[in-house]
């Protein structure tokens, strides 16, 4: 039976319903970072002190690749004061240094993935690069993210280890928390290799509330012409940042991510022709529909994302309750951009950031896992107080 | 008008208020600060940079305050903020300016990298530079002050700033960081010299800063051309011992010794291998500091006479 | 032994410095710089130039080692190629299509 068709709702209602505003006096240092990201050109008439703001939010947000590969693309570089260039210049090569290391470190562990035999799918930053996504462009990868099926994972790990590999975090219970409760094992390190590699089994943790189809994703993985590996399919790429931004991680500074996810919507937009029906058809699939909301109305309101006017409609109509929408809105305002260059955090953002932290870890784990996860990270960290407090 | 020319209280207030802009050459740093003393201790070691616009553009700010809570007042300490971030530990409230130029180098370290960064003294004579990388027991502060006091231009102890494509060596000027033994050194080898006060109980032991000699901040937007590298080693009452090394190993052994040789690649690969190419490259080990100056100063000649 | 009908080339964007006695390589998948004596370097620019075969590489050693070692010429183009490739900086390449491995 098919759903009547919604009747027409006036536009100020669509725009409150739509949206997670972000707040109104924006900080001048998020203003131009924003600018600079929706509309590169718009650069050229930067004063000097507006570009050292927007230079120093950028590099604090991990962001001044990306701004400069927009910004080179859209201003002739000559033009630009000299110190610009120089900072552009810096984020230029920092992007390139991260893209070589992603791609040497799937060169040295590509013998070990071909020999599970099974389907690996790059994850984030890695399949941007590996796809050549323009999502990829200036990107900062802190990891390579890779995933498997969980049966070869075990195998895996012991190739790696007898490699070199070895885990940076050694601690019996966070090795326990990991393969326990995580979707990932902890983060694998090894001499001669720059990052860290984080291989998944799933997208989301196994116990939290949300969680995504992992066969779902294995199936409609889509091959990357020209090397072994494969990718989440467009839908399910888009759905991963949007769970990963909001659901996986504690929010602070980490508009970046919305960035990669208003890229990768521009960009599916424009090459696949049933992109977004499919997104919010894989998003009900996976019962993802709260994280994409919140991933789409965010990338809108702050990126300026073009959006269909169906998408704009299913808005409207999935919002969640009000006084939801007002406070992770306002949550969200305060977390996800860089902190003022010029300034210490204020107490209200830091608490923003705490509670949002909070909520990534409470649906992260069932309630009695939380609390004993919280109460060991608590009197860990008494320890280290302790042992600090000795030595000085 | 100068740093040392600025009224104490109005250099206190432009601290404390708008920030006081240090052009250091290759970059300019943002100082702010509500800690008096630091105003004091500017006007000393930085007296001959010009009192810049602050509202200039900067490549990064920096700033110093005493420490939130109960650390302003129970052991007091002063912490460090890079662009609004602390990213380095407190330090004990009676050491600023060791703590300031700790997180003013770290900061220049990360934020560089439209250059290769090796960790070097660098000075420079009839436009011809002179590169000391820094190993470990070497002396090289030492070494670069006694150079810089005796007839060369101070480019920079700690930071070898080579261009992209020409392998040029750009200033990065600031105040010579003296360790121990060395502060007593250079005071002796130059009564003239411009030294700070001395920090006993830092965690490189007693610290104290050279001023950088007012003609050498003016010339910090003058870059050197490579002609030498000399790899130095203080060996207390040792003689002058002079080694060519194989160009080879100078490369390695200054891509090792890098603040940001891995993360430039293939523009930092080329630029070492131009200024190492374009330089005579040799081991030193010296005891006596007047005479290690002599030596490198025929080195250079010698360098420059066949380039 | 069995003979090696391989073509090898340089990996794309490997940059030599040329110090006289010893050479140093940018590895251009790596980023690290390896240190080469006059033979490893002889070789890489020769696959540089253009692709050869193993046969190629130790009729040049054979011309230009000493006597005493002219014997070993094609043990020495083997064992080269081998850490040349290892190194990351030489690949073999496919007869006509020109393609990797």
């Amino acid at each position: 039976m098919t759903r009547p068709r919604p009747t027409p709702l006036p536009a100020a209602f669509l725009q409150s319903r739509a949206m997670l505003r972000p707040r109104p006096l924006m900080p001048e240092h998020v203003r131009l970072l924003l600018q600079a990201l929706i509309d590169a050109r718009s650069c050229a008439e930067l004063t000097e002190a507006r570009w050292e703001l927007l230079l120093r939010a950028a590099r604090a947000a991990r962001l001044l690749g990306t701004v400069a590969t927009r910004v080179e693309a859209a201003v002739p570089f000559a033009a630009l004061p000299v110190f610009v260039q120089r900072h552009l210049a810096a984020g230029r090569v920092e992007a390139r240094f991260r893209r070589q290391k992603t791609l040497h470190l799937l060169a040295t562990i590509e013998p070990h993935l071909r020999a599970t035999g099974a389907r690996t799918i790059l994850l984030k930053g890695a399949a941007c690069i590996v796809e050549g996504l323009p999502a990829a462009a200036g990107r900062l990868p802190a990891d390579v993210d890779v995933m498997v099926p969980r049966r070869v994972l075990d195998g895996l790990e012991q190739s790696l280890r007898e490699e070199g590999w070895e885990f940076e975090k050694n601690d019996p219970y966070d090795q326990r928390y990991y393969r326990a409760w995580s979707h990932e094992l902890p983060p694998l390190q090894c001499a001669g290799q720059a990052l860290e590699l984080d291989l998944h089994h799933a997208i989301l943790p196994p116990l939290g509330r949300l969680r995504a189809d992992t066969e779902a994703l294995f199936a409609s993985a889509v091959a990357i012409p020209g090397t072994p590996y494969h990718a989440l399919c467009p839908a399910d790429q888009v759905l991963h940042a949007a769970a990963h931004l909001f659901q996986d991680s504690d929010c602070t500074g980490r508009l970046r991510d919305l960035v990669d996810i208003d890229a990768l919507l521009r960009h599916f937009a424009a090459t696949n022709a049933d992109f977004w029906p499919t997104l919010t058809e894989r998003a009900r699939h996976h019962r993802l529909l709260r994280p994409l909301w919140y991933a789409l109305a965010a990338a809108r309101a702050w990126l300026h994302t073009p959006l269909p006017s169906e998408i704009v409609a299913w808005l409207a109509r999935e919002a969640p309750p009000r006084p939801m929408r007002a406070l992770f809105g306002a949550l969200a305002t305060r977390t996800l951009p860089p902190l003022d260059p010029d300034g210490a955090p204020a107490l209200r953002d830091v608490i923003a950031g705490k509670l949002l932290e909070a909520r990534a870890a409470w649906l992260r784990m069932p309630p009695p896992l939380l609390a004993y996860h919280v109460a060991n990270k608590w009197w860990r960290s008494l320890g280290s107080t302790r042992a600090a407090a000795a030595g000085d | 008008m100068l740093i040392a020319e600025v009224a104490p209280a109005q250099l206190r207030g432009e601290l404390a208020a708008c920030g006081v802009a240090i052009d250091c050459g290759a970059a300019r740093v943002r100082v702010h600060s509500d800690v008096p003393e630091l105003a004091d201790l500017l006007r000393v070691v930085y007296r001959g940079y010009e009192r810049s616009d602050a509202a200039g553009a900067c490549d990064v700010a920096v700033r110093l305050r005493r420490a939130r809570g109960l650390r302003r007042w129970v052991r007091a300490q002063v912490e460090l903020l890079i662009d609004g971030s602390r990213e380095m530990e407190p330090f004990p409230a009676d050491t600023p300016l060791p703590l300031l130029e700790w997180g003013m180098n770290y900061a220049l370290a990360t934020r560089l990298n439209c250059h290769l960064l090796l960790h070097a003294g660098v000075v420079e004579r009839n436009g011809r530079a002179v590169v000391l990388p820094a190993m470990p027991g070497a002396g090289k502060s030492t070494l670069t002050a006694a150079l810089a006091l005796g007839g060369f231009r101070l480019l920079s102890d700690e930071f070898g700033v080579v261009r992209f494509g020409d392998a040029h060596l750009l200033p990065l000027l600031r105040p010579v960081a003296l360790k121990n033994e060395s502060i007593d050194a250079i005071a002796r080898l130059s009564p003239d010299a411009v030294i700070g006060p001395r920090f006993p109980k830092t965690h490189k032991g007693t610290v104290a800063h050279l001023a950088p000699a007012v003609e050498h901040v003016h010339a910090r937007h003058t870059p050197a051309a490579p002609a030498l590298i000399v790899f130095p080693r203080f060996v207390a009452a040792g003689g002058v011992e002079i080694q060519p090394l194989p160009r080879a190993r100078a490369f390695a052994r200054l891509a090792v010794n890098s603040f940001n040789y891995e993360i430039v690649g293939p523009d930092g690969f080329d630029a070492l291998g131009r200024l190492v190419a374009a330089s005579d490259c040799y081991e030193l080990r010296y005891g006596d500091l007047t005479r290690a100056v002599q030596h490198i100063g025929r080195l250079l000649d010698a360098a420059a006479a066949r380039g | 032994m069995p003979h090696d009908d391989r073509r090898y080339a340089a990996a794309a964007g490997v940059r030599v410095l040329d110090f006289g006695d010893e050479f140093v390589v940018f590895n251009p998948l790596s980023w690290d710089a390896h240190l080469l004596n006059t033979a490893a370097a002889a070789v890489l620019h020769l696959v540089a130039e253009a692709p050869r075969t193993e046969a190629d590489l130790a009729a040049f050693l054979r011309e230009v080692l000493r006597d005493e070692e002219r014997d070993a010429a094609d043990q020495h183009a083997r064992q080269l190629l081998l850490e040349l490739a290892q190194l990351g900086l030489v690949r073999s390449v496919e007869e006509g299509s020109g393609a990797d491995r």
